[in-house]
């Protein structure tokens, strides 16, 4: 860590004050989080390092606004939450993709294994099965999307989704009921299995 | 319990976020349904499924430097002072609690045919020798009282309400429709009565959010989605529900200046009354 021995508060006080290398010790501190959320909610390295990126040059436009009202890395999380809402809506305004193109889509979300062991035929099922289950998640409206990772993936509770999201529980559990139906729903048209 | 509401009480209850009562009804439910016994076996599957995307991999070893790269682009931003923010906002909570306990109070009504009470003493009494006895304690109003002001601006004939949401003759015409309503001991603080204006404009695009189904009312006094919403659908519901947030602190901070207590422990019973008020008023 490059300012050892200061405090979050501190190092966001210095940053405040124009302290880049205290910024980039927070960096340094939460950018594993980032790194999981980023990449649980794109599903592949691209997007993934893009949104990891552009949510730390926004903190850092935009430092002089945290208010110390939750931690640094809440605050965080919810700069990535609405680059990655943003993004999906710009994208999906920009282009239709037809649901068969997502299934022939190359940029696989699950890591291979790369070197197949005894139960090879069992694991490549389980990527298989893996990447139908990203594909089918990434076809679905970003609201969707947004709250079963934060659910499912994250395992944040209701109360916390809530906060981050800036709506009330009820919204919380009422999309969640929709975004299963919904994901349950896409995977049975995506795959012609009935779930 | 339809099957709708069952299967919905199902999805809550995977994630232990179903109370004792809903759980008995939803048993109840499913004791009796084939078809939504098989549907939440799908919800299972589901959930199961997502769940096995959690593994992430390590954190690309060049992505730090990339990251300061990027943001070494950036200018720097300077700032106020990280606490001057908080400071403002409880500097100015504390105003409105001071300007709602130093309100005057009320001044008695007249009985029907009886002349108004002077404003100013007709003659100047002498200074009091002992200390005047410290004044009765104002009348706590009641929640039903302080949430009733919304009630009694919709209830208002139109002309009168539209008079006090463009501002002309605020405390005239709303005094009048107060004292329509029958309500006493009610004070409007500018703060509140913005908020109660903003809410007034997006009132009907609210109703027809309503209406659709695409939105419900929530029993903290908020509104809930009903599904995913359009991006301009969603920040509406956002900032009715942020007005409704900004009008329970105020009314909780009115309270407790009434009252002496604190405003953060007076919040959920006003979110309560508020979420009542609401469905009495159909809302």
């Amino acid at each position: 860590m490059a300012e050892p021995g200061f405090t979050e508060e501190e190092l966001v006080l210095k940053s405040q004050k124009g302290d880049r290398a205290a910024f980039e010790a927070l960096m340094e501190t939460t950018l594993a989080r980032t790194w999981s959320l980023a990449w649980r909610l794109s599903g592949n390295l691209t997007d993934a390092e893009d949104l990891v990126q552009e949510t730390y040059m926004k903190a850092w436009s935009n430092i002089g606004k945290f208010r110390g009202q939750s931690g640094f890395a809440t605050w965080l999380y919810r700069i990535q939450l609405n680059l990655y809402h943003d993004t999906q809506r710009i994208k999906s305004r920009r282009r239709e993709v037809s649901l068969d193109a997502k299934i022939g889509d190359d940029d696989a979300p699950a890591p291979q294994p790369a070197d197949p062991g005894p139960d090879a035929p069992r694991q490549l099922e389980t990527a298989e099965e893996l990447s139908a289950v990203r594909k089918t998640l990434d076809s679905l409206d970003p609201v969707y999307r947004r709250v079963l990772v934060l659910r499912h993936l994250e395992e944040l509770s209701y109360e916390a989704i809530g906060r981050l999201l800036d709506v009330p529980v009820g919204t919380v559990a009422a999309w969640l009921f929709r975004a299963r139906d919904a994901f349950r729903k896409a995977y049975t048209q995506l795959y012609g299995e009935k779930v | 319990m339809t099957h709708e509401e069952a299967r919905a009480a199902y999805s809550r209850q995977l994630d232990g976020a179903l109370d004792k009562p809903g759980q008995e009804l939803l048993n109840t439910h499913l004791a009796e349904c084939g078809e939504c016994r098989e549907y939440c076996k799908t919800l299972d599957w589901s959930a199961g499924a997502l769940g096995r995307l959690r593994a992430v991999p390590p954190v690309p070893e060049e992505l730090l430097a990339k990251v300061k790269e990027s943001v070494s682009a950036v200018p720097a931003a300077r700032s106020r002072s990280f606490w001057s923010i908080p400071v403002l906002v409880l500097a100015s909570a504390a105003f409105v609690v001071l300007v709602i306990r130093n309100a005057p109070p009320e001044r008695p009504q007249p009985a029907p045919g009886q002349a108004p009470a002077p404003s100013v003493a007709p003659e100047q009494k002498p200074p009091p020798l002992k200390p005047a006895p410290a004044p009765a304690p104002a009348p706590v109003p009641s929640y039903n009282d302080i949430f009733s002001i919304e009630h009694a601006l919709r209830t208002a004939p139109p002309p009168e309400r539209q008079l006090v949401f463009r501002g002309a003759g605020k405390e005239d015409q709303l005094a009048a429709a107060l004292s329509n309503a029958g309500l006493k001991d009610i004070a409007l603080t500018d703060e509140i009565f913005a908020t109660l204006k903003s809410r007034h404009k997006r009132l009907a695009k609210i109703e027809a959010l309503k209406t659709a189904g695409k939105v419900s009312e929530g029993d903290e006094g908020l509104l809930n989605a009903s599904a995913a919403l359009p991006e301009e659908e969603t920040r509406l519901m956002q900032a009715e529900n942020s007005g409704r947030a900004a009008l329970i602190s105020l009314y909780a901070a009115r309270l407790a200046g009434k009252t002496g207590g604190s405003a953060e422990e007076l919040i959920p019973g006003v979110k309560k009354e508020f979420a009542a008020a609401l469905q009495k008023a159909g809302r």
